[in-house]
Formats: C-alpha cells, structure tokens, sequence
C-alpha cells in the first residue's frame, strides 16, 4: 500500500512535468484545422493553470487553518507569547470577515473588494501598507551596517569590491553626477555615474551570467531526477531511490 | 601614539551598530525636512522606455504589471505613476493587472492619485482597465498568451473584456505595444521576459527595485528594452517626460523628491565605509610602527 | 507532423534535450558503479561541529527553507537540506524550529522533521508545532521569524532556499544574537547580503548539490556530474562563440560569418 502511496503522485509528477514541457514546444492551434496533439497540449496547458489557482485555494485554506490552530493552543497553553497569538488572531479573523463581506465595497460577487472607499482598502492603507513600509526600510539600516563591516580592503579583491561599491554608490545618486562633472566630454566615461553603469552592465553582467548559467543548469538537474523519480521524495525517511 | 591607533581602530572595529542606525535616521529625516532635490536626466537604460511610448502607434494599449507590494512602493510606485502619466499623455490605453496578491491595492493607488487627480477627463474602460491580480505567477503569463479571457473573463467591476474599448484588438499578451513590469522580486519580471517576452514577438520593459536591478543586466536590451532601476530609474523617467512633455514638470515627481534623502543615506553610508577603512588602516600604521 | 512544432523554439529544445541526455547518462553511469568525486562544500562541513555547538550549548536550531512555494526548485532543494540536518539535530537531541511562509512547505518540513526524529529515536523530543506556518507574506514573515530569533537566541541558523528582501533582515537578526548562520540561495541578487551577515554561504548552484552531497546517494552524485559535464560545454560554447564572432567581424569572411549567424541561432534568446 505504501508504494501505491509513493507510486501515484510520482507518476502524477512525471506524466504533469512532461506534458507541461511538451506544450512549450509545440505550436498553439490557431482554428479547427490544427492537429488533434497541440489542441489536447494547449488545452493542458490552459487547465493546468486552472488546476494551479484551485490548488492554491486550498493552501491558503491549509495555512489559515494552521495558523488559528497553533495560536489558539498558544492561548490556551497560557504561554508568554499569548497575547501575540491574541492580536495575530484577532487580526486574522478581522480582514478575513471585512474581506469575504466586501464591507463598504461594491456588493456582489463581482463586486471589487479593493474599491476605494471599501474597509479592505482602508485596513490596506491604515495597517498593512505603513507595516510594510516600516520592515522594509529597516533595509536600509541593516544594509549600512552590514557595508560597514563587509567593505574592508583587506586584501586585493576586498579592496576592488569596495572601489567599485564606492563608485555604484555615489553613481546613483545626483551628488555623485556632481562630483566628476568637471571630466571633459572627451573622457566622460570616467565621470562616476557613466563607471557606475559600466559595473552594473559589464563586470556584473558577466558574474551574473556565470552564475545563471549554473544555476539553470541545477535547476534542470533537480528537475530531471524529480521526473524520472531519482530524487528523494523530501518527505521519505529512506532511499527513495 | 600607536596605542592611541589601536584604541581607535578598536573602537571603530566594534562600533555598536545602534550609532550607524541613529546617524543614518538623523540625516535621512533632515533631507526629507529640507526637501532638497536634484533633477536628474535619463541614462541609455531608462530613455528606450520613453522613446518606445512615444513611438508606439497610435492608440497600441500598454500592459502594465504592477508585481509588488507595499514595501517596495517607494521605489516602483513612482515608475508606475510615470508611466500611467505618459501612457494618458500620449493617448494610449493603459491595462493594469498584477502578479502579486495586493496589486490591486497598489492598481488602485495609481489610479487615484494620477488618473483621478491628473486626468479627470479620463474614460474607464476607454482610457484605462484593470484586470488585478489573479494567482498562478508565471503560469498566469503562460495561460494570458493566447487569450486573456482565459483568465479574465471580466476586469475587476465585472466588466466583460470584449466589452472594453480600450482592449479592441486584443486578444493575448502579443497584442500590446509595449508590456512593462514593475517587480519586486518573484513572481515578477523575470516571469515575464522568460513566459511573454522571450517567446511572443512583443517589446518588454521592466522596473525593479535597487536590490534586484544586477540580475536583470544580462537581459538588457536583447530581450528587455530597457529597465528602470529604483528610485533612480523612476526619477530618470520623470526627467524624460519633464523634458518630453512640459506640462508634466508642474505635476507631481515624488521619484525627484526621493532622490534628496535617497542622496543622504548614500553619503552616509560611503562616509561609514570610509571611516571603517580608516581604522582598518590605523590599525596597520600602529602594527608597523610597534616594535 | 506539420503544425506540430512551435517555430522558434527548436534551438530551446535541442539544447534542453542535450542537458537532459547528459544528466541521464550521468546518473544511469553512477548507479552503475562510476564513482564520482564531490568537492566538499564547506559550509556543510561546518554544519555538524555547529549542530554539536548549538545543542550542546542548550540553545535551539533555526531554519527557513527561503520564501517560496514548492513550486520553485530552491524551495525542494532546501528541503533537501532540511532532512540530514533534522536527522543531525534529533541524533545530538536537540530542538529544531521551522518556521514556514507556505502551507505546503510547512506539511512537508514537519513530515520531514518528524521521520527523522523518528529514525533517529527521539520521537519522544519531537513537537508537532515545532514547524509551523507563520504567513504567505514575507515581510509579516520576518517580523515573527526575527522575533523569535531574537527571544529563543538560536545557537545556528540555517538559512536556504530562495529569498528576496527578507534574506538580510534575517540574517542580521541572527547575527544579532551571536548564532553561527549557514546559508545557501540561489538568488543572486541576495548573496552579497547573505555573505555579508552569515559564516558560511553556499552560492548558486551549489544549492542544488547541498542535499545529494549530504546524503551521498550514487544517483543524486551522478546527476552532479552531469550537471558540470554541461557547465563544461556551455563554457566551450561560450569561448568558441567568442572567437568565431570576433573573427567574423575582423575578416568578414563567410565561413566566419556562417558560423557566427549558427551560434546566435542556436543560443538566441526567444
């Protein structure tokens, strides 16, 4: 029973991957007359994408279930984090009834629950727009902390890592432009904003096609022993092989 | 001396981050009060943006993907709005969706303040539609290029798309004159150059936030047009437009303003840089000077 | 069979099969017996003395299998990483924290995490919601994550899979309480942050060998030779373009230019 457990999704796996990659190669029928195999793939293909969103539903529905239950046990228990758990389920629960009721929107199914003026928009704007926000610029922060301990000339490549993080930093802002304005036209490719596109367009070009290249080349690798059922299942315990 | 070297170089090798994070505050919060600004121009990776809206023919609708959420808006909302002014500027019809669960949020704050403030005499439907957000990332683009009403039978006021003036001759994504996604990561443009640009005969645009903008280069210009990088980027287009069209240089450029605090945490994070470098080289001085 | 291919796509196809063919041939020789050396990555190296530090120290072990769904590779080669390093921490019989932003990953981490715990004999440690799902959205992601980082004071944290904004932030907040921070992404954009903030990064691809190197099996090593027999080939393509392009341009002779027009065919874009 257990290798009937393993077999099906495996072939599920196998049989979804292929004609997915099948599709990408084969021409979109355009009318009636086109064979009956790019009709089936592109239909596939269109279904697949539906399958995805009603998939996805249900995940959503896996996690919120999860989150209300690890937090009410959390209440429960008494812990010292309950009133964290209090306001996360609160909160939850709170967009989650304006949302599905479309307060203050336009009614209806149709109905945008975005519209201006509908209480999703407003906790959007009230709540989740300013959090976001606020974490987000704790980026900056972080960033000038984590250069002022990673920016260190060291050694020669430390030292060409921090020349050209100078020369990108300052070529991104208008003060920078100021900076080396005075180069005459001649030489402007010295001016620090002109170097800073360079960095961007040729050094980091060339380190960011070597490493997409490996990385494609590992995402195929992984895809290939998932299809042909080499790589382990991640939930088995045993050679999955 | 060289023990005074050393003290120094100690302290700025342990210098307590909280003093980083205070100095930046302080200096970010002043640009912000004092409003300075510079006007920047558009280098040759944001101006083939601008150039190809000027040259699309006319009334070629422009699809707009807004792949992000609340916390990158500062950086792309700008392009967004700079881009919705110039697509109603030049008479072409402007097609939101989203790739992100709150892009419908962020759709409805460009519409607010640019189309309903800026160009009240803009038509729903007409000037503008929204299709919003629908889940599935790069399997949605996939599923769009045939047919959009595969996925959108309606916008989202539950207005059939083939009832929609400003989608006449649309039937999937090759359909557009230009295709623009403002992402923040993933799903986002990558999606996009690799689902609709790299396999439909249609031009593709993108804006990114600071952070990504390394991993798009290899795709400029062979298979993007151009690419608006953080709030520089967006500022280098409002300049475009300034310059383009001078009835927009009274309007709003919240990317130009930005660029003056945007400007200060950069001064002071080389200034940091700097001065970390210092210790670094005290702490040598001391080292060959001792005994 | 006309109507069948989309134009425009063979070149995608005939490099994709090649890919595909060397992968499969590579594992089918490995199952067979070819033995196949593997470059020690040294952050997994560093894994075990910091799972010992960490447990032996009373203080948990954290891990964030990136923030995406599993429909991105990062994700399943993340949780590739998850079950050796799970079977580590139940055998030295320590805590493992998994917090997720994703339903599923979370069902699988805590199937996962739970089995080896399991084999390892420690089902008695075991916490179901020692994995749980924190929320779809990164930032709000963060947040939780960091705050527990910051209340349990994690002895290691291992950081893998795909990441965006969040990669900093939770890297800084573990560096902020003293742990040893193992990452691994391959997302490029995000290593400078992770090298910058962790002890042990591994780059790119090197995500993708962590588990099979890990765990050792002929199949999965297999397929890592493969993986470099083509890295191997797209080098050589990339120095022969070069050259045949530059000699195109130099000469203009035709031969050149012939091969030149061949090479951009077969590696163009769309």
């Amino acid at each position: 029973m257990s290798g009937v457990k393993q077999r099906v999704p495996q072939i599920i796996l196998t049989v979804v991957a292929l004609l997915l990659i099948a599709s990408a190669f084969v021409a979109r029928p355009e009318g009636g007359s086109a064979p009956l195999g790019p009709r089936l793939l592109a239909i596939a293909d269109q279904e697949f994408a539906t399958w995805f969103s009603i998939l996805a539903v249900f995940a959503f529905l896996m996690g919120g279930l999860n989150l209300v239950a690890t937090h009410l046990a959390k209440i429960r228990e008494r812990g010292p984090d309950r009133f964290y758990s209090l306001v996360t389920l609160v909160s939850f629960l709170v967009v989650l009834v304006i949302g599905t009721a479309k307060l203050g929107g336009p009614p209806g199914l149709q109905g945008d629950v975005t519209a201006p003026g509908s209480w999703l928009t407003a906790v959007f704007d009230a709540v989740l727009s300013p959090l976001h926000a606020t974490l987000y610029s704790l980026l900056a922060f972080y960033i000038a902390s984590a250069s002022y301990r990673a920016f260190r000339a060291r050694s020669l490549e430390s030292s060409l890592l921090l020349g050209s993080a100078l020369v990108v930093l300052l070529g991104r802002i208008p003060a920078g432009r100021h900076l080396t304005a005075w180069i005459p036209e001649p030489l402007a490719f010295l001016r620090v904003e002109e170097l800073s596109l360079w960095i961007l367009r040729v050094p980091n070009t060339a380190g960011q096609r070597a490493l997409m290249i490996g990385i494609a080349l590992g995402v195929i690798a992984l895809a290939v022993r998932m299809i042909a059922g080499v790589e382990k299942d991640p939930r088995s315990g045993g050679d999955g092989s | 001396m060289n023990d005074r070297c050393d003290r120094i170089a100690s302290w700025l090798e342990g210098l307590d981050r909280r003093w980083i994070f205070l100095v930046l505050a302080v200096v970010v919060v002043a640009a912000l009060l004092s409003g300075v600004s510079s006007p920047d121009r558009a280098t040759s990776v944001v101006q083939p943006i601008y150039d190809r809206i000027e040259n699309l023919p006319d009334g070629a609708p422009i699809l707009l993907s807004l792949d992000y959420s609340p916390s990158s808006a500062p950086e792309l909302e700008p392009m967004a709005e700079a881009l919705t002014q110039h697509a109603l500027l030049t008479g072409h019809p402007i097609c939101y969706m989203s790739l992100y669960p709150t892009g419908n949020n962020m759709i409805s704050r460009v519409e607010e303040r640019i189309i309903t403030r800026e160009f009240p005499q803009a038509v729903p439907a007409r000037d503008w539609v929204t299709l919003g957000f629908q889940v599935g990332g790069e399997m949605l683009i996939n599923s769009l290029r045939d047919s959009l009403t595969a996925r959108y039978p309606t916008d989202v006021t539950g207005r059939p798309l083939r009832d929609v003036p400003a989608l006449r001759g649309v039937r999937g994504l090759g359909d557009f004159g230009l295709i623009v996604s403002l992402s923040a990561g993933q799903p986002g443009l990558k999606e996009w150059i690799l689902y609709a640009g790299d396999v439909l005969d249609v031009p593709l645009a993108g804006g990114c936030t600071g952070v990504g903008a390394p991993q798009f280069f290899p795709y400029y210009p062979l298979q993007i047009l151009g690419l608006m990088s953080a709030l520089k980027g967006a500022a280098e287009y409002e300049a475009a437009l300034a310059r383009g069209h001078p009835e927009f240089t009274a309007a709003n450029q919240p990317a130009t303003r930005g660029m003056g605090p945007q400007s200060a945490a950069h001064l002071v994070i080389v200034a940091f840089i700097l001065l970390g470098n210092a210790g670094l080289l005290l702490r040598f001085l001391a080292r060959r000077r001792s005994p | 069979m006309s109507g069948w291919f989309a134009p425009g796509t063979w070149n995608i196809a005939l490099v994709g099969a090649f890919v595909c063919a060397v992968i499969v041939f590579s594992v089918i020789r490995s199952r067979r017996g070819a033995m196949v050396a593997v470059r020690p990555l040294p952050p997994l190296l560093a894994l075990d003395r910091a799972v010992a530090d960490a447990v032996a120290g009373g203080r948990p072990v954290y891990f964030v299998a990136g923030s995406q769904d599993l429909d991105n590779m990062q994700t399943v080669a993340a949780l590739a990483v998850l079950r050796p390093l799970a079977r580590k921490v139940a055998e030295a019989g320590g805590r493992l924290f998994v917090p997720t932003n994703r339903s599923l990953v979370m069902d699988n981490a805590r199937e996962i995490c739970r089995r080896a715990y399991l084999d390892a004999g420690r089902a008695d440690l075991w916490r179901d919601d020692w994995v749980a799902y924190i929320s779809d959205d990164h930032l709000g992601f963060v947040a939780r994550v960091d705050g527990l980082i910051a209340r349990e004071r994690p002895g290691l944290c291992v950081l893998m899979g795909f990441f965006a904004s969040e990669s900093l932030l939770l890297a800084e907040g573990g560096h902020h309480v003293g742990a040893v921070q193992i990452a691994g992404t391959a997302s490029a954009v995000q290593l400078p942050f992770l090298v910058a903030s962790c002890d042990h990064v591994l780059l790119g691809e090197e995500l993708f060998a962590a588990g099979a190197s890990l765990e050792g099996d002929a199949a999965r090593l297999g397929s890592l030779r493969g993986q470099d027999l083509c890295k191997l080939a797209a080098a050589a393509c990339l120095v022969a373009g070069s050259l045949v392009a530059t000699l195109a341009d130099v000469t203009g002779a035709q031969p050149w230019l012939f091969l030149r027009d061949a090479f951009l065919n077969v590696f163009r874009a769309g």
